[in-house]
C-alpha cells in the first residue's frame, strides 16, 4: 500500500506564497443550534487548496462536507477560523467562485443558450457578443445542438453539463462542486468525470470538489481530504499520484488506481461503522 | 347484445367531444319539454329557445334604456380595475413575504384573521367608508383579489429551492435583479395560480356588489329584473303588447338622481 499520507505531509511543508493559495481554511469550525441543542458540523479544520489544485473533499453524509462547501462559497459564515479566497477574507458569494449543485439549479424557463448567457450578465459583455461567447462554452460541453431546449427536455447528464457551461460562463477563479454527479447513473457518471477532467486541463481553474464516492475522488483529484464525522474534521490529506492525462477509463482498471482505493477505503472503513453493536438482538 | 354494448362503450370513451355534445343536446331538449309543460304569461321558467330570444333582445335593445355592453363595460372594468390593482400590490407583498420571515411573521396573524372572511362581508363597510360609487367596488375588488396573490406568492417565493438562489448569486447577480430575473420566474406558477382563483372570485364579487348597490353592470342588471319580477320579460316585447306599471315606476326612478333611490 503506498503511503499517501508522508508524501502530502512533504507537500505541506514547503509554504507557498498567499499567490498561489486559492482556498485557505484555518482553523474552521461551525455548528448548529437547534431544538435538541447544538450540532457541532466542523471542528478545527485546516486547509489549503494551491491555485490550478482539483482538490477533493471525500467523506460520508453528514460528516460536514456541504457545510464548508458553503463556507468557501459564502454562503453560509463560519462560526469559527478563518476562511479567504485568495488571502482575500471571504464576505459573502461573488462571482471568483462557481457552483455547481447535484440538483443542477438551472433556470428552467429559460432555453439551455440563455442559461449559459445568464452568467455573462455581470462580465458587461455586449448584448450582440453575449450568444456568441454561451454558444462557445456550450461547445465545451458539447451541447451547441441543444441551445434552444429547455431544461426540462434534457437528461440528467445533459443538464448537468450545461450547469458546467454556464458556472464557467462567469469565469470564476474557482469552481466549487458539491456532488456534482451523484444524481446521474453510474456510465453517465464516469462520462461526465471524463470530460470534467479534460475541462479542468483545459481551464485550469481550480477546482473544489465534494463526494462520497471513493472512485471518483481518485479518477479526478490531484489531493483528496478525507473527512471524519460527528464532528467533521480531515483525517487525512492525500495526494494523488495517478499519472495525467487521466481523461480515459483504462485508469479506472490499472493497478496504481486500486492501490489508492484501498488505502483510502482503509481510512475510511474504521470511520464508518466507529461502535458497531455486536449483540443479540432484542 | 351485452358485445355490442361493450363495443359502443369503448368507442364513447376515446371521444369526449361527441360524449359532451350528446349530453348536452339531451340537457336541451328535457329543459324544453319541462318548461313548454308549465309555461304561463308570467312563468318564471322559460325554455332554452325563448331564452335564446331574449339574450338577443338584450343583446340588441338593451335594458332599461341602457346598452347590454354598457352594463358588461361597468362590470368588467370594476373587475379589471380592482383585480390589476390587487394583483401588483399582491405580488409585491407576496414577494417581500415569501423573502423575509420576518415580514412574513409580522403579517401572518393579520392574514389569518381576516382569510376566512368571505369579501362580500365587506360590502356594508366598504359602503359606509367609501360610498356607493366607483371606488368602493373596486376597493372591494381589489381587498377579495389581494389576499389570495400575496399567499400564493408567498408560497411561491418561498419554495424556490436555496441552490437557484446560491447559483444566481454566483453568477454576479444584483438583488434587483435576482429578484425580476429569478425568484418571480421560478414562483410563476404559484403566481399565476394565485391569479387565477383571484380572477374568479374577482368576478364572483363584482356581481355581488352590483347586486347591492349599482346603476349599471350585469349585478345591477340581475337585481333590477329580479325585483321587478322581469326574468323573462328582458325586451320591450311584451310592454308593448300590454302596460306594465313595473316598467313605467322604473323609469320613472331613473330619471331621479341615485340618492333618492
Amino acid at each position: 500500500m503506498p503511503d499517501f499520507t508522508r508524501k502530502s505531509a512533504t507537500l505541506e511543508t514547503a509554504a507557498p506564497s498567499p499567490d498561489d493559495i486559492a482556498v485557505s481554511l484555518d482553523r474552521v469550525g461551525h455548528w448548529f443550534d437547534g431544538p435538541s441543542g447544538r450540532t457541532q458540523a466542523l471542528s478545527d479544520v485546516n486547509i489549503q487548496i494551491k491555485t490550478g489544485e482539483f482538490f477533493t473533499l471525500l467523506g460520508p453524509s453528514g460528516c460536514g462536507k456541504t457545510t464548508l462547501l458553503n463556507i468557501v462559497g459564502g454562503f453560509i459564515e463560519a462560526k469559527a477560523g478563518d476562511v479567504a479566497i485568495f488571502g482575500k477574507p471571504v464576505s459573502g458569494p461573488g462571482p471568483d467562485r462557481g457552483v455547481i449543485f447535484q440538483s443542477y439549479a438551472l433556470f428552467r424557463w429559460l432555453s439551455v443558450l440563455k442559461n449559459v448567457e445568464f452568467a455573462l450578465h455581470h462580465r458587461k459583455l455586449p448584448k450582440a457578443e453575449r450568444a456568441e461567447v454561451a454558444l462557445q462554452y456550450l461547445n465545451l460541453v458539447g451541447l451547441q445542438d441543444f441551445r434552444h431546449h429547455y431544461p426540462y427536455q434534457l437528461s440528467g447528464g445533459m443538464k448537468q453539463r450545461v450547469a458546467i457551461a454556464r458556472a464557467l460562463a462567469a469565469d470564476p477563479k474557482i469552481l466549487l462542486m458539491d456532488e456534482p454527479f451523484a444524481a446521474l447513473d453510474s456510465q453517465m457518471r464516469e462520462v461526465l468525470q471524463e470530460e470534467l477532467i479534460e475541462i479542468w486541463q483545459r481551464t485550469r481553474k481550480t477546482v473544489f470538489f465534494i463526494t462520497h464516492n471513493v472512485d471518483e475522488a481518485i479518477f479526478l483529484s490531484t489531493r483528496i481530504c478525507v473527512m471524519s464525522a460527528n464532528p467533521g474534521r480531515t483525517k487525512a490529506l492525500l495526494s494523488n499520484d495517478l499519472p495525467q492525462p487521466r481523461a480515459d477509463y483504462r485508469v479506472r482498471t490499472t493497478a496504481a488506481f486500486q492501490e489508492n482505493k484501498e488505502g483510502i477505503l482503509a481510512l475510511i472503513r474504521d470511520e464508518l461503522h466507529p461502535n458497531r453493536m455486536r449483540g443479540a438482538l432484542p | 347484445m351485452r358485445a355490442r354494448l361493450k363495443q359502443i362503450i369503448a368507442a364513447l370513451e376515446i371521444r369526449p367531444a361527441l360524449v359532451g355534445t350528446l349530453s348536452t343536446l339531451l340537457l336541451l331538449i328535457i329543459w324544453s319539454i319541462w318548461a313548454s309543460k308549465t309555461e304561463t304569461m308570467h312563468s318564471s321558467f322559460v325554455g332554452p329557445l325563448e331564452l335564446l330570444r331574449r339574450l338577443y333582445l338584450l343583446a340588441t335593445q338593451g335594458y332599461g334604456g341602457t346598452s347590454l355592453w354598457v352594463h358588461i363595460a361597468a362590470s368588467l372594468f370594476r373587475t379589471g380595475a380592482g383585480f390589476i390593482a390587487g394583483a401588483i400590490v399582491g405580488i409585491c407583498v407576496g414577494m417581500a413575504m415569501g423573502y423575509s420571515s420576518i415580514i412574513s411573521s409580522a403579517l401572518a396573524p393579520l392574514f389569518s384573521f381576516i382569510r376566512p372572511i368571505p369579501p362580500i362581508a365587506y360590502i356594508p363597510l366598504v359602503i359606509l367608508w367609501f360610498g356607493i360609487g366607483e371606488f368602493s367596488k373596486i376597493v372591494l375588488i381589489f381587498l377579495a383579489s389581494f389576499l389570495y396573490v400575496a399567499l400564493n406568492t408567498a408560497a411561491g417565493v418561498r419554495a424556490v429551492p436555496q441552490d437557484l438562489i446560491r447559483v444566481a448569486r454566483t453568477l454576479g447577480t444584483s438583488n434587483f435583479r435576482l429578484f425580476y430575473a429569478v425568484i418571480l420566474p421560478e414562483a410563476l406558477p404559484y403566481v399565476m395560480l394565485g391569479l387565477k382563483v383571484a380572477l374568479a372570485l374577482s368576478w364572483a364579487v363584482v356581481v355581488a356588489a352590483e347586486l347591492v348597490a349599482a346603476q349599471a353592470g350585469l349585478g345591477y342588471l340581475i337585481m333590477d329584473a329580479g325585483t321587478f319580477f322581469r326574468i323573462p320579460d328582458l325586451g320591450s316585447e311584451l310592454s308593448a303588447h300590454r302596460p306594465d306599471p313595473c316598467r313605467h315606476n322604473e323609469q320613472e326612478l331613473r330619471r331621479q338622481p341615485p340618492a333618492s333611490c
